[in-house]
């Protein structure tokens, strides 16, 4: 079977082919960018960080196995060089990047109904960006890969390097978080 | 936990098929008597195809030119390194067969040259051979030192 254009390009730029690793990039720039910017929530981070993954690409190129999937190598790569980052300006677990620790109001809880019966649908995509901006960065990246990079559940679990049934959870529980800060932040927008 | 409640936990996952086959139709029967449920899976539904079409933001023009340049000046670097190891291979191969070649002439010209010589601990062909092993590590040594710069130079760039 013939080599993708991608997997040919790969196997270029492990030669030192520069036109390659320029078509590499201009193929992948702009999701790399976004998966980036979602997790570490700051563009002057988000650029330090996708130029030294394209840095730490260059430095591991060689020891790329074309039999894997590149996608998830050099998305594994970025998450590694992101959390790197969040970790110096965040100390601490990686499991307090999951909560925000903003509790609920009182008789509101993930399971209530109609988050968006009563927004119009131009307001919802507005209030879907909003809510997505102060979700905790674990939440934000996985509904990233899985939503904006349209990764497969397997995928998801090769990147973040966790078994299939934790990125199920944490999908889980990302979305129903996300549903939650949506009726929350529609509950304010009404009370005030 | 109720069928409700399960149902509920396995909501979020069933918009995109991420839930077992055997579950779909579960969620289905539930789903066509719970409004709750119902309204919930409209709800992520609508995230989902939210989350779809949100803008991608773009890396600044900028930004991808100093990738590009400093991307050329590693793979320039990979493939300096490439030819560096390429030659240092054959010359740690070429410094063993000398040394193993010339070792039966060191032996007989070190017996001839150091005859009557009583050396602390040894005879003149351990201290031949002690000779032809420190040069070989030596060798060795200064091939690993010179990869190793190699590599932190590539670490600083």
């Amino acid at each position: 079977m013939a080599p993708s254009t991608a997997d040919s390009d790969v196997l270029a730029v492990q030669r030192g082919d520069q036109d390659a690793f320029a078509a590499l990039l201009s193929r992948y720039q702009n999701r790399l960018y976004r998966y980036l910017l979602r997790l570490v929530h700051d563009p002057t981070a988000a650029d330090d960080v996708f130029q030294q993954t394209w840095m730490r690409v260059l430095e591991n190129i060689r020891r790329y196995d074309p039999g894997r999937s590149f996608d998830a190598w050099l998305f594994a790569i970025a998450r590694n060089v992101a959390i790197d980052h969040l970790r110096r300006r965040q100390p601490g677990s990686l499991d307090e990047l999951l909560e925000d620790g903003r509790p609920l109001p009182a008789g509101l809880s993930a399971a209530a109904p109609g988050a968006f019966e009563l927004v119009l649908h131009t307001e919802r995509a507005v209030l879907v960006r909003q809510a997505l901006a102060s979700q905790p960065p674990l939440f934000r990246e996985i509904l990233s890969l899985r939503f904006e990079e349209e990764m497969k559940l397997e995928e998801i679990s090769e990147v973040l390097g966790i078994p299939l049934g934790s990125v199920k959870s944490r999908l889980s529980r990302a979305l129903e978080h996300l549903r939650t800060v949506c009726l929350r932040m529609q509950l304010e927008a009404g009370t005030s | 936990m109720t069928e409700h409640d399960r149902i509920m936990e396995h909501l979020p996952l069933s918009g995109d098929g991420d839930i077992a086959p055997g579950e779909i139709r579960r969620l289905q029967q539930h789903l066509a008597v719970c409004e709750q449920c119902r309204q919930a899976n409209e709800d992520y539904a609508f995230l989902a195809d939210t989350l779809r079409s949100l803008p991608t933001p773009q890396p600044s023009a900028e930004l991808l030119a100093r990738v590009r340049a400093m991307a050329a000046a590693r793979l320039a670097q990979n493939q300096e390194s490439s030819r560096e190891a390429a030659l240092l291979a054959p010359l740690v191969v070429a410094s063993w067969a000398v040394a193993l070649a010339t070792w039966p002439w060191l032996r007989a010209a070190g017996t001839c040259v150091f005859t009557g010589w009583h050396l602390p601990g040894g005879s003149v062909s351990t201290a031949l051979a002690a000779y032809s092993i420190i040069g070989i590590l030596m060798a060795g040594v200064a091939a690993i030192a010179v990869i190793r710069r190699a590599a932190a130079i590539g670490r600083m760039q």
